[in-house]
């Protein structure tokens, strides 16, 4: 590892001080993972080559103190089984004079109360467009929605903060209660407009699955290849020279020939060309059948809302709130503890991640990654973008959280599929 | 320790000090603040006084530093290899805004200084000793180079009395040689030539360099950081230098050196002009 470090130091021209893709940090979590190093003395060499790459640039000792700073604030995020939450659907727009809060779906639980909302602004005398921004954790302002208040059957009324990404003509995100409502109220009122509470989710199978047994320096690798980079696939090489060096793998491995063509052909980004059109054949499942389907844009329209919370698996709990599909891609809500923090040099070496795999009946594979997002290091609320697009004669969908050694598998019945064709939320 | 800096040539800086500027000097192995003739009685009455003295300060943290093997993890790999912290080391790393040195709190920085101001108050042990190396490490005028080079001459030694480095301080000493034969290597070869293996061998053992399938193989002791690299001998005639060694009268030097071709080592004698 220190060996990688000098080379990062007398390497470093072009690349300038970016401790938080340091190649050491990849180094550093493959070693862990197969344990030839412990954590404490893998970041106080992550630590040592980042001073040192830091005071070799101006840029590098500003931001040196900034990053230590935060590491200093930054603590082992704990493990908390999610609560069982009601999901209730809705379909409701309340207009008034700032503009038009579209509110898809109601989530309470013992411990919080948000709404899934669709926000457009009144914007009189100005252009729509349909085009959306990136802005995040979006919390009030002048077009975002206005705070509200929410009351349930009880009499509570609460405040709400609002977090979400958007433009000037529409915000996507949530309401999220100051306090949480009564779970098994009737009805919830906004701003003393009412919202009968009726409708249910769909209840969705969860089981938990411990993963095939392999060796753990392949697994290791798997698991870090389904889990992007940004952009593109994650790096490999160096949790390669790792194993390597630690006489974890053989550099004549079949199994990294393996690797290193799956990492070959996944695309730079979901939507863009793959580089592997007809190299998927060779692939080892779920990658071949995930690569085998570039840019597939024949996704069914439309959202199903749904209930299902994992118990703890792999250190985490997942949270599922509804499912949408596009003609390019799908996406879950989802909410997930502990948080799903960024990679950086002050993530915590140790910490675990998760790879995003879904699949439905028919064999077909589909690989997420997170979009947008709020939360803490406890706590994740986001949005989990899954490519290539579902197929349109899919009648089930397994969204299959992965860990190191074990998976949630969460098995959707798509609905819209049995109506006949995509577009319409059912309720079962 | 033996005369290992025998053959190094003094090296010496300036430092703002109490408002003036002083010099300090490494010579034969030992840094020296040349403008405090009592040293220990300055040093009481710097104490006493609640103030500090720059120049004092900086030899004990020479002194508190001279076997730290982070030296070599920030310090210089070679003439390429530069640090941006001359003059104003520790400002703005860490945390720490280290102005001076002072006795009172133990740590120290290297900065021009009108007046002597106070320390931080809370320091963690460890942002001391960091801002103390960065300190040390942005002096200049050639004494960071012999700071490295004191930590060298304190390591070898122990490899010559231990055998073997303790098992907790090997993986820095092996990348100490590494980083810093491949620096040397990079110079010598260019940085698109054969990637150097290195592998560090007992101080006793002889040294070699060896081609091989797309690569060099390298077995060199930790010692030759203190007899080649430090002093400036790595490359000499286009020729990689295995080992130095100098005669009774330390003016001689014989060189072991080895072609770009790797074929055989041959000798280059060195000569100091009375």
């Amino acid at each position: 590892m220190r060996v990688t470090g000098e080379k990062l130091i007398l390497d470093r021209g072009p690349r300038g001080y970016r401790p938080w893709d340091s190649p050491l940090l990849e180094y550093a979590r493959a070693l862990i993972a197969i344990g030839a190093i412990k954590p404490a003395r893998a970041r106080a060499v992550i630590d040592d080559y980042s001073l040192a790459e830091a005071v070799r640039s101006d840029e590098g000792r500003q931001h040196y103190g900034i990053a230590m700073a935060h590491r200093g604030r930054s603590r082992r995020s704990r493990s908390v089984a999610l609560k069982p939450r009601r999901v209730v659907p809705c379909d409701r727009t309340i207009e008034d004079a700032n503009g038009a809060l579209h509110v898809r779906h109601v989530t309470l639980s013992e411990d919080s109360t948000s709404l899934a909302v669709t926000w457009r602004p009144n914007l009189s005398g100005r252009r729509r467009s349909d085009g959306r921004g990136h802005m995040l954790a979006y919390v009030g302002g002048p077009r975002g929605p206005v705070q509200r208040t929410l009351t349930d059957d009880r009499g509570t009324s609460v405040g709400t903060g609002f977090s979400g990404g958007g433009s000037d003509e529409q915000w996507q995100g949530h309401l999220t209660a100051d306090q949480p409502l009564a779970p098994d109220t009737a009805w919830i009122e906004i701003d003393g407009e009412r919202l009968d509470l009726t409708g249910e989710a769909i209840t969705c199978e969860v089981t938990i699955e411990p993963l095939a047994e392999q060796r753990t320096a392949h697994a290791y690798l798997w698991h870090r290849l389904a889990i992007p980079g940004f952009p593109g696939p994650p790096e490999i090489e160096g949790s390669i020279d790792a194993l390597i060096a630690a006489g974890a793998l053989e550099p004549d491995d079949p199994v990294l020939t393996e690797i290193r063509a799956v990492r070959d052909v996944m695309p730079r980004h979901p939507r863009m060309p793959y580089g592997g059109r007809g190299r998927s054949r060779s692939l080892p499942e779920p990658w071949r059948s995930l690569l085998r389907r570039p840019g597939d844009h024949g996704g069914p329209d439309g959202t199903i809302t749904l209930s299902a919370v994992t118990p703890p698996f792999d250190g985490f709990s997942v949270a599922i709130s509804s499912l949408e599909s596009r003609a390019d891609g799908f996406s879950v809500e989802v909410d997930v503890a502990p948080g799903l923090v960024g990679r950086g040099p002050s993530r915590e070496l140790e910490s675990r991640e998760l790879a995003w795999w879904a699949a439905d009946e028919r064999g077909n594979h589909h690989l997420g990654q997170l979009g947008s997002w709020s939360g803490s290091e406890n706590h994740t609320s986001g949005e989990i973008n899954f490519w290539p697009a579902l197929r349109s004669k899919a009648r089930h969908l397994s969204i299959m959280p992965t860990g190191e050694v074990s998976r949630a598998v969460i098995t959707i019945p798509l609905v819209w599929a049995a109506a006949g064709g995509p577009g319409e939320e059912e309720s079962a | 320790m033996n005369e290992w800096w025998r053959g190094l040539a003094p090296a010496q800086a300036s430092v703002d000090c109490g408002g003036a500027r002083h010099q300090l000097r490494w010579e034969n192995g030992a840094l020296h603040a040349l403008d405090h003739g009592d040293a220990e009685s300055e040093r009481t009455l710097a104490a006493l006084g609640g103030q500090s003295c720059t120049c004092l300060d900086l030899i004990e943290a020479w002194e508190r530093h001279h076997e730290d093997l982070r030296v070599f993890v920030l310090g210089s790999r070679g003439p390429m290899d530069i640090l941006a912290v001359h003059g104003d080391a520790g400002a703005g790393l860490g945390g720490a805004q280290p102005r001076t040195v002072t006795r009172s709190s133990g740590w120290a920085s290297y900065a021009p200084l009108g007046r002597v101001p106070r320390p931080p108050v809370r320091m963690s042990r460890e942002a001391r000793a960091e801002a103390e190396l960065l300190a040390l490490l942005g002096l200049g005028g050639g004494l960071p180079e012999r700071l490295l080079a004191t930590v060298a001459a304190a390591w070898r030694q122990r490899l010559r009395q231990s055998g073997r480095p303790p098992a907790r301080s090997r993986a820095q000493l092996e990348a100490a040689l590494y980083g810093r034969v491949l620096s040397v290597m990079r110079s010598w070869l260019g940085a698109s030539g054969p990637e150097p293996r290195l592998r560090m061998i007992r101080e006793k053992g002889g040294p070699k360099v060896v081609g091989e399938d797309g690569y060099v193989s390298i077995e060199l002791p930790f010692g030759w950081l203190v007899d080649v690299w430090a002093q400036g001998l790595a490359i000499i005639w286009g020729r990689f230098c295995l080992a130095a060694h100098s005669a009774d009268d330390q003016r001689t030097w014989r060189l072991t050196t080895i072609g770009p071709d790797l074929a055989r080592p041959s000798v280059v004698t060195l000569q100091l002009g009375a």
